[in-house]
């Protein structure tokens, strides 16, 4: 019972531990942290946008975008080239036998 | 003393010096919040920096129909809330940090906190209770430390946290509870 009642009054004491308690004091130069937060912020996107903005980096996103438009191209003709040329091959000499296209007859066999 | 209304007039037209009066004026109000939430002294200057990089950037969005405190402590909390947030699903995947990069699990561990404003014959009990505060959920501990560091009435703490008189007194009685019981096993187990 002694032990459940100091248990209770450590509880209590604890919980007015915070009573009266001062501010904590922040930080003097704050503000001049405050400021170079900002100002690093802001070199960020102004120096990601300052890049984005110049006719270089304009020019040099179209080019790509054309060499990358032409190459595709050239690359989609000569795979057609290729695969009809092989293709034209293949059905002249396999198609008759791919599709059992020759006349065979029991009587061819059993003429001497 | 600049009026508090003039000052934020003179925010609004981008007035770096009246922005500056307004740090002075309510730094200690904001680091005193974020320090009693996230209980580190660091992120609590970061939490307060972060604060008023936000008033500066939407003060125009402030309209004046709460008091201007008011609104420092909503963002303050919110901020608060959001880092412990983030601290916590770290945590929860702190078994990866050895695999991703140096940061060890122990570094996410908190150290006893001591609040440099607590009377110094107290300083041990409010140890202990920091961590059970630690424990409570997240509009319990905002509203126990508006209320008991911050002293703020339970009026002012409905309208930072958008709720009713009614509801703060309830988040009050049911923060306390649970003090009590965190406490309680505290005590138990150290006797």
């Amino acid at each position: 019972m002694i032990n459940k009642n100091s248990i209770q009054d450590e509880i209590n004491r604890t919980l007015e531990s915070l009573d009266g308690a001062e501010r904590a004091r922040a930080n003097p130069f704050l503000f001049t942290r405050i400021q170079a937060k900002m100002n690093r912020e802001k070199s960020v996107w102004s120096m990601l946008l300052g890049t984005i903005s110049r006719p270089a980096f304009a020019f040099a996103i179209i080019a790509f975008i054309l060499l990358a438009n032409i190459w595709t191209l050239y690359q989609g003709n000569n795979r057609t080239d290729s695969a009809n040329s092989a293709f034209q091959a293949a059905t002249a000499a396999d198609l008759p036998e791919e599709y059992n296209l020759a006349v065979n007859t029991f009587y061819d066999y059993e003429t001497p | 003393m600049v009026p508090e209304q003039a000052l934020i007039e003179q925010l609004k037209r981008g007035d770096e010096a009246a922005f500056k009066l307004i740090v002075e004026q309510w730094k200690d109000m904001v680091y005193n919040t974020s320090l009693g939430i996230v209980q580190n002294e660091t992120e609590a200057e970061d939490i307060t920096q972060d604060v008023f990089i936000r008033v500066f950037e939407s003060i125009s969005s402030f309209k004046g129909e709460s008091k201007f405190s008011t609104w420092l402590y909503r963002i303050a909390v919110t901020k608060s809330l959001e880092l412990l947030r983030s601290k916590k699903r770290k945590k929860r995947f702190a078994f990866l940090q050895p695999l991703l990069g140096n940061e060890t699990a122990d570094s996410l561990q908190p150290a006893d906190f001591q609040h440099p404003g607590v009377a110094l014959d107290n300083k041990e009990r409010s140890v202990q209770l920091f961590k059970a505060i630690d424990k409570l959920p997240d509009n319990q501990k905002a509203a126990f430390i508006l209320h008991k560091l911050e002293g703020i009435s339970y009026k002012e703490v409905s309208e930072i946290l958008g709720t009713t008189v009614p509801a703060v007194e309830s988040l009050m009685n049911r923060a306390k509870n649970n003090l009590r019981k965190h406490l309680e096993e505290f005590y138990r187990s150290n006797r």
